[in-house]
């Protein structure tokens, strides 16, 4: 493995998308769909798709609901997810400090 | 290139998080709510022990109004917290914080006076003093130091209560909700709301 390695970074977090939503979802106990896609700037569709990367991976739990009578979906990270950001943020920095 | 990108993405990652923990969604309304209800029952209190009112009387009218704050909390809570498109860890602690202190408040007016555990003049600097606990914790949470130091108002009012008891207690105490209480809700209302 090179100095410079970016093999080392999570495949999964390590695209801009992702990040912003691991990112926004470290930083508060839960978020809903639309206020992730509106600081993340994403469309509802590209936002799903990456959403559900996440959770395929159990970095990210979602619990649907109804909020008069609409479906409103919550994420928040899982411990899983924690770690991996906080593995993935360490390794960046390590790189970049190299 | 590679390494630009990579400080791009820290910068970003930093960016959001920051963002996000700035995030000050506290709603003064409970604070008003209570702020408002307690005053006037501590006075309407005080104007039946002036005219000897006291006793079952007395735990009609605080049943009454704890019964319609808590009333408050649950319809507030269905009708706008549960619609909250985003909940910070600070709001989560802050949440679990005060009502693990309303429900303590509850009990010891309640069942710690009608049992006689507690002296019905001592209620109001023991009130004081959990009162004070809870906005020392959420100044600390918010990293508010103004409602941090309301702390202080709280634990100074007690103390003059504890040494020098009497039914004062009653407007005492519902000045310093008004001033410790009502008008920083009011103050957090106009600055954080949504």
């Amino acid at each position: 493995m090179s100095d410079f390695d970016y093999k080392q970074l999570d495949d999964i977090i390590h695209s801009r998308i992702r990040l912003a939503i691991m990112a926004l979802l470290v930083s508060v106990d839960s978020a809903n769909f639309v206020y992730i896609r509106e600081k993340v700037k994403a469309s509802d569709g590209n936002l799903s798709v990456h959403i559900r990367k996440l959770e395929n991976v159990k970095y990210v739990s979602s619990n649907k609901k109804f909020v008069d009578r609409k479906p409103v979906t919550t994420y928040k990270i899982t411990l899983l997810g924690h770690k991996a950001f906080e593995t993935y943020i360490n390794r960046l920095s390590n790189l970049l400090d190299k | 290139m590679i390494k630009e990108t990579m400080q791009d993405d820290l910068a970003f990652i930093k960016g959001i998080i920051a963002e996000s923990r700035k995030n000050r969604s506290a709603s003064g309304i409970h604070l008003i709510v209570w702020g408002f209800l307690i005053p006037i029952g501590l006075i309407i209190d005080w104007f039946m022990i002036v005219k000897g009112l006291q006793g079952i009387k007395e735990l009609y009218l605080w049943g009454l109004i704890i019964g319609s704050g808590w009333l408050f909390e649950m319809i507030y809570g269905w009708k706008v917290d549960r619609k909250k498109p985003v909940r910070t860890y600070a709001e989560k602690v802050d949440g679990f914080l005060w009502l693990s202190i309303g429900i303590t408040l509850t009990i010891l007016g309640f069942v710690g006076s009608s049992s006689g555990a507690i002296h019905a003049q001592f209620i109001s600097p023991v009130f004081s003093t959990i009162l004070a606990i809870g906005y020392f914790s959420s100044g600390f949470v918010y990293e508010v130091k103004w409602i941090r130091n309301l702390a202080f108002g709280w634990w100074g009012g007690a103390i003059i209560m504890f040494i020098f008891p009497g039914h004062y207690h009653l407007l005492l105490m519902a000045g310093m909700m008004i001033a410790f209480q009502t008008i920083p809700g009011f103050i957090i209302q106009k600055t954080w709301a949504d």
